[in-house]
């Protein structure tokens, strides 16, 4: 374990970034993942800044996946054996002291398709908030903020009562969202979101996004550029379980540093 | 919005299909099994139901064969008298083998819930996946221990432990219980419904775990995933999310576990100690309806007054089997747990 | 932090420390994850302890003698009864094969949604019929009614009618998941349901039907109910298919409680149980084994 809690980010694998080390929130070093011999991902170093949106791109079977469910101890549960060190302020997710129902209140995550659980709009956001036994209110006041906060508030606040299945698609999602938020984690990780939305449904959950990095910590994985480049700050490239480059957003898709990047952001392959 | 818990509403119903394969239309959505347009359609295409043919014939032969003579209400009533002599003042009345078989099937249907509970849970949210699958696997092998070597086991070697240590002891410390508070002569010989339901409690669990772990994994990963996504624990997610979600399949794991237990013969028979009379306590010997049937069919064979009885006791017990399975299947339905003995 | 970062706006504590709720919950799971598998101890205890007991008694006594020889006077084998669960259940499981397959494959390709739901249906309530009530059919049906006795035969085909809803529901099952597209391709090339019932989906499905097979075999071997008042008993070899026979589950019946001056047969009554035992739980390992193969297989036309 390296630093305690606020302590300076640790020093291994994550090198050149972006932006000033005192920004960082959350970050992986040397992050490696088998599934029995094969190597899904090969020593990722990274690190995401606070309060920004951070994008992970790159083609199917790159890890990204893999990757962001590593950052919040989801990816052990699929039995893969996970070496290397995640940081969250300053400490390493995986130390044998740390809890991984800790972590993950911390750092919320949202799936590539909508999960609500079949129950009403109301259950769905307040899931989180019962497991702390909180207070009626407390209750009422969390899943009224978190449905304010996705940006769902206005189109559901007549039904609460209504099972959540009977939403669309995109309002599915934004439960989803809100739902993660209400825990109050620090850091939002998105999986390929808005991959089973419309167009205006995908408007929407981005135009959230905009607004949630006033507040929150985002890492978003995305496989469609064009995303990341209209709601990412920074955007990392993975490529065969490998970090091929990240850079702030603009830079990387203008004037990236590695021929790979090139080659994929023009479209060559992927 | 009362106490939290997510409840599952019709369109989730329970288990996904096992045979992920099939081409989506065919059982996308599956018909009402018990509407009657659905039987009358399904009428028509015999070679699949075969089985079910036979079904039809054990009803059929079973009606056939019994009289419905001599007995109305006083068929349920107490005395079981049959007298070969006199057939005109034999009585046939089989309250006593109902009681035995809803004491032993009751108690154990109880136990065994409370096992395989612990059990699936166990199997499907606690252990590493290597030990979850030895252990279903062991589970599932249980299922096929022959219910003769269970008997044999229960009688010789049970029943001397349970007459000399289990059954003092239970009646020291729980006597003050009703159904405890048996005399030693009572235990004396170890058979009777204790061991009884023990043996069945045995006999049924590989039955109830198997149902209650397969409806518990049947549900989606990611409702799982998103629960521990939301920092609730291993067993929030269990109590929040899977357990509503396979809700419906515990009363139908009970029906099918309490068909299973009612009509259990050759094991009960050999421990029960074979009493016609009301039993006074849990250490009493017994009779259910069903070692009634296997009990006195030797002196049947001569004697049709009997026959014709213990053909009716047959038709009850068919008749309970019957529905609690039909209940119970509602559930589980056509998806039944196939798999190494242990099916519905 | 290191100097100079901004404040978070949600004032509450982020870190990794967990308060005393989280703590508490976290406990309470773990404590849980250890008692409950308790429950296995309660279950499997009994189970070692009869396994062990059958293996301890029947074992030091076992010899090639037992198995070839019949029980006579104050001595003898388990010869007969060996001999009849094997043609009991031979015959048996060559009914129950043929219809349930059968049925099972034309459930499972021919039968509309309905028809196969009602097929399934009844044949999982002939499964949940009790032993001792197929038993009285048997007798009713092939002893009774058609003036016999007790026959291997009347015991054989009510012991199939008991296995078959276990064939008939594996072969259903095996032949339902076949992959769609490898019907796809056979009936788009232009091959009737019947030739893609015999060249594609049966070698696929194969394994699984065989294990069906065992499954059947493992839980007529060790049937007792249905066998009573159909095969009769006897402590010889059958003399033919038309007369009572002997069977290991019968011996044990018949034995188990003989006073103890013909403890002999007790003793043999023991290694009846346990060859009962090893032969169901060898079947019943082979039909885990082929199920397990049989998906890593089907794995395979996924990926």
């Amino acid at each position: 374990m390296s630093g305690g809690p606020g302590g300076p980010p640790p020093a291994g694998g994550v090198g050149d970034l972006p932006f000033p080390s005192g920004e960082v929130l959350l970050s992986s070093s040397r992050l490696t993942v088998r599934s029995g011999t094969r190597e899904i991902l090969s020593e990722v170093s990274l690190a995401f800044p606070r309060q920004k949106v951070s994008a992970i791109i790159g083609p199917s079977g790159c890890g990204k996946t893999t990757y962001v469910r590593c950052l919040n101890r989801m990816a052990e549960l699929a039995g893969l054996t996970i070496t290397g060190e995640v940081h969250y302020r300053g400490r390493n997710i995986y130390d044998p002291g740390v809890n991984p129902v800790q972590v993950r209140r911390r750092i919320g995550m949202v799936f590539q398709r909508p999960t609500v659980f079949p129950s009403s709009i109301y259950e769905n956001v307040a899931f989180g908030l019962r497991l702390e036994r909180q207070s009626r209110l407390e209750v009422d006041r969390g899943v009224v903020r978190s449905l304010k906060r996705a940006g769902l508030w206005e189109e559901v606040r007549e039904d609460l009562d209504r099972p959540a299945l009977a939403l669309s698609g995109g309002q599915q999602q934004r439960l989803c969202i809100a739902r993660a938020l209400a825990v109050e984690p620090g850091v939002l990780l998105m999986d390929e979101p808005t991959s089973s939305l419309d167009p205006i449904a995908t408007q929407k959950v981005e135009d959230m996004i905009y607004e949630l990095k006033k507040e929150y910590t985002v890492v978003i994985v995305t496989h469609n550029m064009q995303q990341a480049a209209r709601v990412a700050d920074y955007t990392a490239f993975l490529y065969q379980g490998r970090l091929v480059e990240f850079e702030e957003t603009r830079q990387l898709f203008e004037s990236p540093q590695e021929k790979l990047t090139e080659n994929y952001i023009t479209g060559r392959f992927g | 919005m009362s106490d939290g818990g997510i409840r599952p509403g019709a369109a989730q119903d329970g288990p996904r299909s096992r045979r992920g394969a099939v081409p989506a239309t065919r059982d996308r959505i599956p018909p009402n099994p018990f509407s009657r347009r659905t039987l009358l359609r399904g009428l028509s295409s015999p070679v699949g139901w075969i089985p079910g043919i036979f079904l039809v014939a054990i009803v059929g032969v079973l009606l056939l064969s019994s009289h419905f003579q001599n007995f109305g209400l006083g068929f349920f009533g107490p005395a079981w008298n049959p007298n070969p002599t006199d057939p005109s003042v034999a009585t046939y009345g089989i309250l006593y083998f109902v009681i035995g078989s809803a004491v032993t099937a009751g108690f154990a249907l109880v136990l065994a819930m409370l096992l395989s509970l612990a059990i699936a849970i166990s199997l499907v949210v606690f252990l590493p996946s290597p030990a979850s699958r030895v252990l279903t696997s062991l589970t599932d092998l249980l299922a096929g221990i022959p219910s003769v070597v269970y008997g044999i086991w229960g009688y010789v070697i049970l029943a001397p432990y349970f007459s000399k240590q289990l059954d003092p002891a239970l009646s020291h410390a729980l006597g003050w219980l009703p159904g405890f508070g048996g005399s030693p002569t009572e235990y004396a010989g170890g058979t009777g419904l204790i061991l009884a339901i023990f043996i069945l409690t045995i006999m049924v669990v590989p039955l109830t775990t198997a149902l209650l772990r397969e409806s518990l994994r049947a549900i989606p990963r990611e409702q799982v995933e998103s629960g521990l996504a939301l920092g609730a624990t291993r067993w929030e997610v269990l109590r929040r999310v899977q357990i509503p979600w396979a809700r419906r399949s515990i009363p139908s794991a009970v029906l099918l576990g309490f068909g299973r237990a009612v009509g259990e013969t050759v094991a009960v028979f050999m421990v029960i100690g074979n009493e016609v009379k009301l039993p006074t306590s849990l250490f009493s010997g017994s009779s259910t309806m069903a070692t009634l049937m296997v009990g006195q069919f030797d002196s049947a064979f001569e004697y049709p007054d009997l026959l014709h009885a213990l053909v009716e006791v047959a038709l009850l017990l068919l008749a309970i089997s019957l529905v609690v399975n039909l209940v119970g299947l509602r559930y589980f339905g056509s998806r039944g747990i196939v798999r190494v003995g242990v099916g519905p | 932090m290191s100097g100079g970062s901004v404040p978070l706006p949600v004032d509450i504590e982020l870190g990794l420390q967990p308060d005393a709720r989280v703590r508490r919950r976290v406990a309470f799971d773990r404590w849980l994850g250890r008692l409950l598998p308790l429950a296995f101890v309660a279950v499997l205890f009994p189970i070692i302890d009869l396994l062990y007991w059958i293996g301890s008694e029947a074992l030091p006594t076992l010899s090639w003698t037992t198995l070839t020889t019949d029980p006579v006077g104050f001595g003898g084998g388990l010869y007969a009864p060996l001999t009849g669960t094997v043609y009991l259940v031979g015959i048996a499981t060559a009914i129950a094969g043929t219809l349930g397959i059968l049925a099972g494959a034309y459930t499972a390709e021919f039968a509309s949604p309905r028809a196969a739901l009602i097929g399934r249906l009844l044949s999982n309530l002939l499964t949940g019929t009790p032993a001792i009530v197929v038993g009285y059919f048997g007798y009713f049906a092939l002893v009774l009614y058609t003036h016999s006795t007790f026959t291997l035969w009347a015991g054989a085909i009510t012991l199939s009618i008991f296995m078959l809803p276990y064939v008939y529901r594996v072969t259903d099952a095996a032949f339902g998941s076949v992959p769609p597209s490898q019907r796809e391709a056979a009936l788009g090339a232009g091959s009737t349901r019947g030739q893609y019932l015999r060249r594609v989906a049966l070698p696929i499905a194969f394994p699984q039907v065989l294990s069906g097979l065992f499954l059947a075999m493992a839980i007529g071997a060790g049937e007792t109910a249905p066998l009573l008042f159909t095969a009769g008993w006897s402590i010889t070899p059958a003399q033919g298919l038309s007369s009572p026979t002997s069977y290991l589950s019968g011996f044990i019946w018949n034995y188990f409680d003989q006073p103890s001056n013909l403890g002999h047969l007790v003793v043999l009554s023991f290694q009846a149980a346990f060859l009962l035992i090893v032969g169901v739980l060898i079947l019943n390992v082979a039909v885990q084994l082929v199920s397990e193969r049989y998906r890593r297989r089907l794995r395979g036309f996924f990926v």
